[in-house]
């Protein structure tokens, strides 16, 4: 049961990390591959805090989030000048260094020994024992997400990243600042996968870099493109499938030394699968260009 | 009559081709301008330029009497001039009433923070702006098409629906690229009757065109671009017989050919 229970938290989080993601390349078309930095800043932030300072996960989810954001902020820099290609290669780039740096600054993160140890959440003095306790927790922010993501999307706001997905030159001639929203839109993804890395690392008490890595941001963004781009619902639905069809291989008897390429080349056909089938997502209404 | 708009001097090239040279130009307020000259004169150059799309090699640009120091497009549009563009430009993948939304002010709505505390916020501007816009796709018998995807309409139906996104927008200025062309004679008419009826609420008009009838009949002023060049200026009826225009045109003297 348990089983089950931590599959869900897993599977949770990875929601949190495709919608945030969504709002980024499925809500206002940019290219983005980088997210598991913001998903890595967000949990060593948390978790060094926790270990170093006695801080509560609770400032540290906060924290995570601001850090992250400003990553986000960081990183949009360059958004504002490159398009298309050259934007998901820059922040692939952004990813790549973020991830060399837990890797390398061994004095802080310890590099590849990661963190161990990692304080759970506590809740009004409680600690969250068990699973389930964890779950609802993960679920509150996943409602919290939903939210506020939801909310951003459908608003006149939300229209305009639409607008800058659709065409940017139109958007400035409707007297509309692109340089603001994609800003702004970066922040605010960054920030929610800051969350979820928080979230992560001290519900599995244990981080190193390679949560963190290139093959990290390609899942998230599958799990986008999978669901659809431009849909919420479509992020849940790609998030919970690509995390639970890998773990039923498990049950089917799969040594995980198999089962671990496996799930790689099952995410490669399903993907393409799909973009035969149905390029919008399963979810989406929207289309590359 | 007085300038609303002061172009001088604006000049542009691009490797080797010079679009625009040396260009000045005084926009008469409140009156129905055109811009015409043979393919590749640097007509939407000049519409680029205007709309900060391009930046000009040299030459400036003054509203009102003022020089406009910051040239980037969405501060144009939020100055007062707006633009349609002569290969349409909607938002393919939203629907035509989310197109014209997109152009209207809505200083309440558009903030995060309103967007996270919604309801309340933004919804009197919200309907107000939706009323505005299906009043405005009505003007061109489109208000049917309001929930349609933009990119499902016909080249005209969307030429049309940018007319009227750009009246959304609501600029004093207005500068169209090629408004009437692949239209009906019908649409063509209402057009032309709708651009006399902003010249009555005090807009300004700035329009290139090939249907030189059109043109005649509607222009208050006529500026004629050859090669990026000014090569004349004034009312239709001294246009219509100045001979750098005609030969401009015809690529001879008329009387050459006698
Ligand atoms: N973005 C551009 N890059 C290179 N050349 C251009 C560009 N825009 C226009 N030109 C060139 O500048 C000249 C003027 O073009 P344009 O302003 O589009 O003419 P018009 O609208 O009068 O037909 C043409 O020779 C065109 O090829
Ligand atoms: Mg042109």
């Amino acid at each position: 049961m348990d089983y089950v229970l931590h599959i869900m938290v897993i599977a949770s989080i990875y929601v949190i990390l495709a919608m945030s993601l969504n709002l980024i390349v499925g809500f206002t078309g940019l290219p983005a591959l980088g997210h598991a930095a913001f998903y890595g800043i967000g949990a060593y932030t948390s978790a060094l805090l926790a270990l170093n300072f006695g801080a509560s996960p609770w400032i540290g989810l906060i924290a995570g989030a601001i850090t992250a954001g400003l990553l986000g902020f960081v990183i949009s820099f360059p958004a504002l000048r490159l398009k298309g290609d050259y934007l998901a290669l820059a922040t692939l780039g952004a990813g790549v260094i973020v991830y060399s740096i837990a890797k390398n600054w061994v004095a802080v993160t310890r590099g590849p020994m990661g963190l161990p140890g990692i304080p759970g959440f506590t809740f009004l003095g409680y600690p969250l024992d068990g699973v389930w306790a964890y779950l609802i927790l993960v679920l509150a922010f996943v409602g919290l997400t939903t939210f506020v993501i939801g909310r951003i999307v459908n608003s006149p706001f939300g229209r305009i990243l639409k607008a800058i997905r659709e065409d940017e030159i139109g958007t400035q001639a409707m007297g509309r600042d692109v340089n603001y929203y994609k800003v702004m839109v970066f922040m605010i993804g960054a920030a929610f996968a800051g969350v979820a890395g928080s979230l992560y690392a001290h519900y599995i008490t244990f981080i190193d870099p390679s949560s963190f890595t290139l093959m990290e941001s390609i899942t998230i963004l599958l799990m986008v493109v999978f669901g659809g781009l431009g849909s919420l619902r479509g992020s849940m639905v790609g998030a919970v499938i690509l995390v639970v069809l890998p773990e039923l291989l498990r049950f089917l008897g799969m040594p995980s030394s198999i089962a671990a390429p496996l799930r790689q080349m099952i995410y490669g056909l399903l993907l393409v699968l799909l973009m035969i089938k149905r390029p919008q997502g399963l979810m989406g209404h929207y289309r590359f260009k | 009559m007085s300038t609303i708009l002061q172009i001088s001097n604006l000049s542009k090239s691009f490797d080797g081709i010079q679009a625009l040279n040396r260009v000045s130009l005084d926009l008469p307020r409140g009156k129905i301008s055109a811009v015409i000259g043979p393919n590749g004169a640097g007509k939407t150059t000049l519409f680029n330029v205007l709309t900060g799309f391009l930046t000009p090699d040299e030459g400036e640009v003054s509203l009102g009497g003022k020089i406009i120091e910051d040239m980037r497009p969405h501060k144009l549009a939020l100055l007062g001039i707006g633009r349609t563009f002569q290969n349409v430009r909607l938002f393919a993948q939203m629907t035509v009433l989310d197109n014209l939304l997109l152009a209207m002010k809505n200083p309440k709505g558009v903030s995060l923070w309103a967007a996270l505390a919604r309801p309340q916020i933004m919804q009197a501007e919200e309907h107000a702006n939706r009323a505005r816009g299906l009043e405005l796709l009505e003007l061109f018998r489109l208000a049917d098409k309001a929930g349609e995807l933009a990119e499902n309409l016909s080249s005209g139906q969307s030429k049309l629906v940018e007319f009227a996104r750009l009246l959304a927008l609501n600029t004093d200025i207005l500068l169209l690229d090629e408004p009437m062309a692949g239209l009906y004679p019908e649409m063509i008419e209402t057009l032309k009757k709708t651009m006399q009826a902003l010249i009555t609420q005090g807009k300004t008009i700035l329009f290139v065109e090939h249907n030189i009838n059109v043109v005649m009949d509607i222009s208050d002023h006529i500026v004629v671009l050859n090669h990026g060049q000014k090569i004349a200026e004034g009312p239709p009826q001294e246009i219509r017989k100045d001979e750098k225009v005609i030969e401009a045109y015809l690529g001879k003297r008329q009387d050459a050919s006698a």
